[in-house]
């Protein structure tokens, strides 16, 4: 009986991760916690106990909705 | 969906549940989001009295989660008003909300209802500066400093107290040691807080019971954004109910209006509310709601063009932001 012999070519195989975006929110004592990058004159505790801080959140956008 | 058909759907539910539903949305919209936080307690102070003393709270849930304390607050708070507390659970429920749920006697989860781990991220003034951004704070895991130092010790081979004190000299470099201290107390507090919140119970859970639960939504999840579905809840001894397919309808019929209402799925992009060189807007991104009545956390700004150098760009500016009763 013959053998069969199968041959494997190399072959470049990339990977793609997307990764969600990094966007920057204003954190407060409050429940409040919109983009840092607007500007926020009426909320003074923006330079007390307010921090700044990196968010990745999972799209919600453009998920499948039912029809 | 306006709030008079809202308003059917909570009293079906309430009525199939001989319950009073309160129903507590913190909106996850791209850059109007908000979470669970100290200042929503005075507005559940709000529902609750106009309810006054009732058989069972039943609390209709979506968050992704906020600040570790409030649900203490919450829980309590609650508990002054009723012997049984459930949360219904359409969709997400993290962190603090599920913080929050250790403190009910049931938690009815439907088939889309998602817990997550209490393993929160810490910030203060000393945490560490974000180099893409340097006004911005890295929020620090707990649950990643101790993995940190159980990696040293398990698979490092740390052992002797030269190499541990290297070890954590090493992590003390990198993070200031009062963001570490900061880290620590939470880490504390988080296992305390799961521990009073389960004690909570009508029926006090059998012994072990609690530790078990705690540390598997402390420290056996792995990883922060691990969703727990309602099997997996039930399989870590929490206290999951699962709703007939009347209930399951109706609370994913409630959370898809709310999503609607509340554009969940669609990022707020300020460019939209301009007309002319400067408009004003307001955008909800939180409910409070009961038949007695609704609140709403109310973003209130102006949005006007200026000279940027890409045509198209505007200026947000937040002027105020709270919550706000709509009704009564």
């Amino acid at each position: 009986m013959e053998e069969q012999q199968t041959i494997f070519r190399s072959k470049k195989v990339s990977f793609s991760y997307p990764a969600d975006d990094v966007k920057y929110y204003l954190i407060t004592g409050d429940s409040g916690y919109p983009l840092a990058d607007f500007d926020f004159p009426g909320i003074p505790a923006k330079n007390k106990t307010s921090f700044v801080i990196p968010e990745r959140i999972t799209k919600t956008a453009h998920t499948i909705q039912e029809p | 969906m306006a709030r008079q058909q809202r308003i059917e759907l909570i009293r079906s539910i309430s009525e199939l549940r001989g319950s009073a539903v309160i129903c507590y949305i913190t909106g996850d919209r791209e850059n109007v989001s908000t979470r669970i936080a100290p200042d929503v307690t005075q507005v559940f102070y709000r529902h609750l009295e106009m309810y006054g003393e009732c058989q069972q709270i039943d609390l209709f849930l979506y968050t992704r989660g906020g600040d570790v304390l409030t649900p203490w607050r919450l829980a309590h708070l609650i508990r002054e008003y009723t012997p049984r507390f459930s949360v219904l659970i359409p969709f997400r429920c993290y962190s603090a909300g599920t913080l929050l749920c250790l403190s009910a006697d049931e938690i009815v989860m439907g088939k889309m209802g998602e817990l997550g781990p209490i393993d929160p991220s810490v910030v203060n003034a000393f945490n560490p500066q974000d180099q893409n951004n340097p006004s911005a704070r890295i929020p620090v895991n707990i649950e990643d400093v101790y993995s940190y130092l159980a990696l040293a010790g398990e698979k490092a081979g740390v052992c002797s107290n030269d190499q541990q004190v290297k070890a954590f000299t090493l992590l003390a470099e990198r993070i200031h040691p009062l963001a570490l201290g900061n880290v620590h107390r939470n880490y504390m507090l988080i296992r305390s807080l799961a521990k009073r919140l389960l004690a909570m119970h009508q029926q006090p859970l059998k012994e072990g019971r609690i530790e078990h639960i705690v540390d598997n939504l402390t420290e056996k999840l792995y990883a922060h954004n691990h969703m727990i579905p309602r099997r997996e809840a039930a399989e870590i001894n929490l206290a999951v109910k699962i709703p007939g397919s009347q209930l399951e309808n109706l609370i994913w019929s409630l959370y898809q209006d709310y999503a609607n209402e509340l554009s969940l799925t669609e990022p707020f992009n300020p460019a939209e509310q301009l007309r002319g060189a400067k408009s004003e807007f307001e955008v909800v991104s939180g409910y409070v709601e009961s038949l007695k009545g609704a609140d709403a956390f109310v973003f209130s700004g102006v949005v006007e063009r200026r000279d940027f150098p890409e045509p198209g760009q505007v200026n947000v500016s937040i002027l105020k932001q709270g919550w706000r009763t709509l009704c009564p």
